[in-house]
């Protein structure tokens, strides 16, 4: 148990179209728009865009390095996303501790790629003690 | 039918399970690697297998974008661990011939709630009768 809110390590993951295919078949969700279909390169981006939940993967991996199965137990997220992922990028998952109160620590969370460009932004609370 | 549907109507209960291949080709897929992972379930993982059944019962899914989700994870969830899962309608507006949805989400292992949450989508009017 930690008696002060710890500091949760940045998660770095390249986000391929292998990788979003692969996620497709594991998530089950094979929605045209991340693939490169026809659909994709006529859709609004032009081209296939990440799944949004293989994004968010990346916080949740960040938060369960860090707090185990509490955040299993005990975790809460709410994010928007910012932007579209064009694969292949690189995207950071970051996490700020904001707040500390009996025991519950809140983070500021975000993901971007390596041009700085938010892709997710939201919050993380967890009550570690 | 999207059209019809009112605040608190049930859209789909359904249930979920996550057997060992299941995780490992999600983790496989995500990147993630963490040892814990073989015993339970990542939390996403339910998640995202979550958002995979609404978006099929949707059928079509011309002009729907996923745009905010709110989890709260309340139990850790064991490999082939049946989830039943409750999903109704948030909220619901038209903005712009727009529709704007948020689901709210229940997950069950038997009469425990393990888990809740709260999906956003907008569906866009792929049809021109948009003033955007």
């Amino acid at each position: 148990m930690y008696e002060l809110a710890p500091v949760v390590e940045s998660v770095t993951r390249l986000i391929d179209q292998s990788r979003v295919n692969s996620y497709a078949d594991a998530a089950r969700d094979h929605n045209p728009l991340h693939l490169d279909t026809p659909e994709a390169r006529a859709g609004q981006f032009g081209r296939p865009v990440a799944h949004g939940m293989l994004i968010l993967a990346i916080v949740s991996e960040m938060m369960s390095n860090t707090f185990g199965l509490q955040w299993a137990e005990q975790g809460h997220l709410k994010v928007r996303w910012r932007a579209p992922t064009f694969p292949p990028a690189t995207v950071i998952s970051n996490a700020i501790l904001k707040e500390d109160i009996d025991g519950i620590a809140s983070y500021e969370i975000f993901c971007e790629d390596e041009d700085g460009q938010k892709l997710l932004t939201g919050t993380a609370r967890i009550k570690y003690i | 039918m999207l059209e019809q549907l009112s605040v608190g109507d049930v859209f789909s209960d359904f249930y979920v399970v996550l057997d060992s291949e299941d995780v490992n080709s999600y983790l496989m897929a995500t990147g993630e690697n963490n040892s814990l992972w073989q015993t339970y379930v990542p939390p996403l993982a339910v998640g995202a297998r979550i958002l995979a059944e609404i978006i099929e019962d949707f059928g079509d899914l011309d002009g729907l974008m996923h745009t905010g989700q709110e989890f709260s994870f309340l139990s850790k969830i064991l490999h082939n661990q049946k989830l039943n899962v409750r999903v109704e309608i948030g909220t619901f507006s038209k903005r712009k011939g727009n529709l704007i949805i948020a689901f709210s989400i229940e997950i069950y292992s038997e009469s425990n709630m393990v888990g809740s949450g709260k999906t956003n989508v907008i569906i866009f009017d792929t049809e021109g009768n948009s003033n955007v």
